[in-house]
């Protein structure tokens, strides 16, 4: 299959018109990602989508996913590895425990992190300056503080509804991870 | 505004978090591959170091100091860092799935970053006021974000580059880091 595979597909990016997956790449030797891949594991198949877990990479390989980890429960890693889990509509042949790379519209993370994080920290700042402007006094700054996060929380809503209907924060599956590189054939699914 | 200009060049680039005083680099060099990730990576460790230091200037002040219970202290922190993280975790969850579902795939786990835990326990050391306090966490942070990104971009334009195979990856990114480190330290000559 890997052999028909690398015979048919000599590199170059290729679209399929019929499938949801919108590229078929075949990188020979280590692994090489672009700006928008992340790694992604299978953890459950249904009928129609696959469910998929992030897989933490960088710092520690010991929480590379939550069926790796003992402990479960509120706050533990394992089960904010859970919370993170994702569904991509197709099954594309795949098996639980197989290892894919899945992508995003580029330069959505940096959009996405602004809105999630940025914007929630700068009414925070800014309404916390302003009380400690006027009353002068750590307690009614703390309630500012509060006050501007709950605010940037509403804002933040209101932008991610505007950057969702920009369309691009859905995942998509590009490839499978192998020895080599395996491309994702459509299934008829 | 000239206290709190002294006070972003001093947390940011004098006392920086990574460089200065070698705190978070275990995402210093695991998050640093690619420089859209170390952008996210960095706001999200901004958003989390500013709000649990918040939390944590509050618990201090009222709680620890006034009833003698610092021995309390990092354990205390600790709890009030994770409480924070689940926290920021669970409203971006439920205000904006697409969002968290985004940033979960691309952005590790904050809880064991120790930059977190540094920079609370430093504002104990600073005995400042509230928003002084919060603008310290911020100002510090912005400083770890600044260091990721530089990092970040180094390591795209190393990975490109035609080095010995020995010394591709960690070991060049190494080197990188502590010529990066030796460029920072030039910043302490603005304290003296």
């Amino acid at each position: 299959m890997r052999e028909q595979a690398e015979q048919q597909y000599d590199g170059r990016i290729q679209q399929h018109p019929s499938s949801p997956i919108h590229e078929f790449h075949v990188s020979a030797g280590s692994p090489s990602f672009d700006d928008k891949e992340a790694l992604a594991r299978v953890v459950a198949i249904d009928d129609d989508r696959v469910w998929l877990e992030p897989m933490q990479g960088g710092s520690c390989g010991g929480c590379a996913s939550a069926a790796a980890c003992g402990s479960k429960g509120i706050g533990t890693i394992a089960n904010r590895l859970e919370a993170r889990r994702f569904a991509v509509a197709g099954r594309f042949g795949l098996r639980v425990g197989e290892e894919v790379v899945v992508a995003y519209g580029e330069g959505k993370l940096v959009k996405a992190a602004a809105v999630a994080y940025g914007l929630p920290l700068l009414f925070a700042v800014v309404v916390a300056a302003i009380v400690q402007a006027q009353f002068g006094r750590d307690g009614l700054t703390l309630l500012g503080a509060l006050a501007g996060l709950a605010l940037g929380f509403l804002a933040m809503k209101a932008a991610s509804s505007r950057l969702e209907a920009g369309g691009g924060l859905e995942a998509r599956i590009v490839r499978r991870v192998g020895p080599a590189t395996i491309p994702i054939f459509p299934t008829g699914n | 505004m000239r206290e709190y200009l002294l006070l972003l060049v001093s947390a940011a680039l004098v006392n920086n978090v990574i460089l200065a005083r070698f705190l978070g680099l275990c995402s210093f060099m695991g998050v640093t591959t690619r420089v859209d990730t170390a952008v996210g990576m960095g706001m999200a460790t901004t958003f989390v170091i500013t709000v649990s230091s918040m939390a944590d200037w509050a618990v201090e002040t009222w709680l620890l100091e006034p009833n003698g219970l610092g021995y309390l202290r990092t354990v205390t922190f600790i709890l009030v860092i994770a409480g924070a993280v689940q926290f920021t975790e669970m409203a971006v969850r439920k205000l904006s799935p697409a969002l968290f579902q985004m940033l979960g795939i691309y952005l590790p786990l904050i809880t064991t970053n120790c930059a977190v835990l540094g920079v609370a326990l430093l504002l104990v050391e600073g005995k400042m006021g509230f928003l002084q306090s919060t603008l310290f966490a911020l100002f510090s942070s912005l400083g770890y974000s600044l260091v990721m990104v530089i990092f970040a971009g180094l390591r795209e334009r190393l990975a490109l580059a035609d080095s010995p195979r020995l010394f591709e990856g960690p070991p060049l990114g190494f080197i990188t880091a502590s010529l990066l480190a030796l460029a920072f330290m030039g910043f302490s000559g603005i304290s003296a």
